[in-house]
């Protein structure tokens, strides 16, 4: 993924890379808590 | 009697905080920039309390916040004329703009406060491990765009110009003041809310208790206390973006944590504790003369001897230097209802 986002940003947005691998980070984390690959109702609750 | 345990809870963290100052007053110059330190740490620890002690969730994100209101206080105070030389790409209100102390540490605040209370609203649906990774991901970003975002600050540059204000005198005044925000917060409805869903989530929101609420509210106040905190920090040495990421992050929490991460009193005492064990083995790297010995650590002692002690206490004492406990006086703790 970092490779694609590297890839996919404009040179002269690179040096954002870490913000935008960490908002996804954070994007999966609110979507899927327990992880991308976890199956049915994982252990991480939300409230 | 109830009232005169609060005020015992209140007063003791503020007499350490007093007798810190006085301390300080008393030494040289040159050593009264330890106690400065000590005391604004004492305001970011018992800020990172506010949210952490009281929700028991742990986050590594309100460094963050710290570091808004360190660009928010410093830029805005630089005087207008030395803008150009040291921020040639600023925006052009912030470029045009300049506020005094009270007012940029009142900005600070506000802009750490606001800045935890949008981060907080998708976060803080996030419990345990996701929870801390989440706001640790947030300290990333923050600190990336701040790193290369010229606009809104001097980047990879320190702040320099940046009016000199925060003397010992002020750091006591936030350090109080933090300290009776704290205290009003966690003995607030509120606050007594967001405990209840820390001892026992379900039981809390069996009677009716938000929790995504409260620990909003809670994230929100945190980094408003933390904002301010760094406001008072840009105010006392001239600092750059790398002083406001994951060294500071990790000794904020070790403090916490040593001190006893679910008081008040345990957070002013682990933040006193480990400022005073830091620049006692920061003066040791730098060549100490102790009982006629002259003793030279190697660089980056401090490090493992904040570790060392927090791996330490943790064994020892998990719940902390202070178990965790609000100070009371053993007549008032003998009576327990009383």
């Amino acid at each position: 993924v970092s490779g694609l986002l590297g890839g996919a940003l404009p040179s002269s947005q690179s040096q954002y890379l870490p913000s935008f691998l960490f908002g996804l980070v954070i994007l999966v984390l609110l979507l899927r808590p327990d992880g991308l690959f976890t199956r049915g109702r994982g252990l991480v609750e939300r409230v | 009697m109830r009232a005169s345990r609060a005020a015992v809870e209140l007063l003791a963290p503020a007499v350490l905080v007093v007798a810190t100052a006085i301390l300080g007053a008393l030494v040289s110059q040159v050593n009264e920039i330890y106690f400065i330190t000590a005391l604004i740490s004492v305001s970011t620890v018992v800020a990172l309390y506010v949210f952490v002690g009281n929700s028991g969730v742990l986050s590594f994100g309100h460094i963050s916040f710290f570091a808004v209101g360190v660009w928010a206080a410093g830029v805005l105070t630089i005087p207008e004329a030395e803008k150009p030389a040291t921020m040639p790409y600023l925006f052009d209100f912030l470029s045009s703009t300049t506020v005094g102390n009270v007012p940029s540490l009142l900005i600070a605040a506000a802009v750490g406060g606001a800045f935890a209370l949008l981060v907080g609203l998708p976060l803080m649906r996030l419990s345990g491990l996701a929870a801390g990774i989440a706001t640790f991901a947030v300290l990333g970003i923050t600190n990336n765009i701040l790193r290369y975002y010229e606009k809104i600050g001097p980047g990879l540059n320190t702040f320099s110009s940046v009016p000199e204000t925060t003397d010992l005198l002020q750091a006591t005044i936030g350090a109080l003041l933090v300290i009776v925000a704290g205290f009003a917060y966690q003995r607030s409805r509120l606050g007594r809310q967001l405990r209840a869903t820390r001892e026992d989530p379900a039981a809390a929101r069996a009677v009716g208790v938000s929790i995504y609420r409260q620990r909003l509210w809670a994230f929100g106040l945190s980094g408003l206390l933390i904002g301010f905190a760094g406001g008072l920090y840009i105010h006392f040495i001239p600092i750059n973006v790398d002083a406001v990421y994951l060294d500071l992050t990790f000794i904020t929490l070790a403090m916490l944590v040593i001190g006893g991460s679910t008081s008040l009193w345990g957070a002013v005492v682990g933040a006193l504790f480990v400022s005073g064990l830091d620049s006692f083995v920061g003066e040791m790297e730098d060549g100490m003369t102790l009982l006629g010995q002259t003793v030279d650590l190697p660089s980056g002692s401090r490090i493992v001897a904040v570790s060392a002690i927090m791996a330490l206490v943790l064994i020892v004492r998990p719940s902390g230097l202070t178990g965790g406990r609000e100070f009371s006086l053993p007549r008032l703790a003998g009576r327990p209802g009383a």
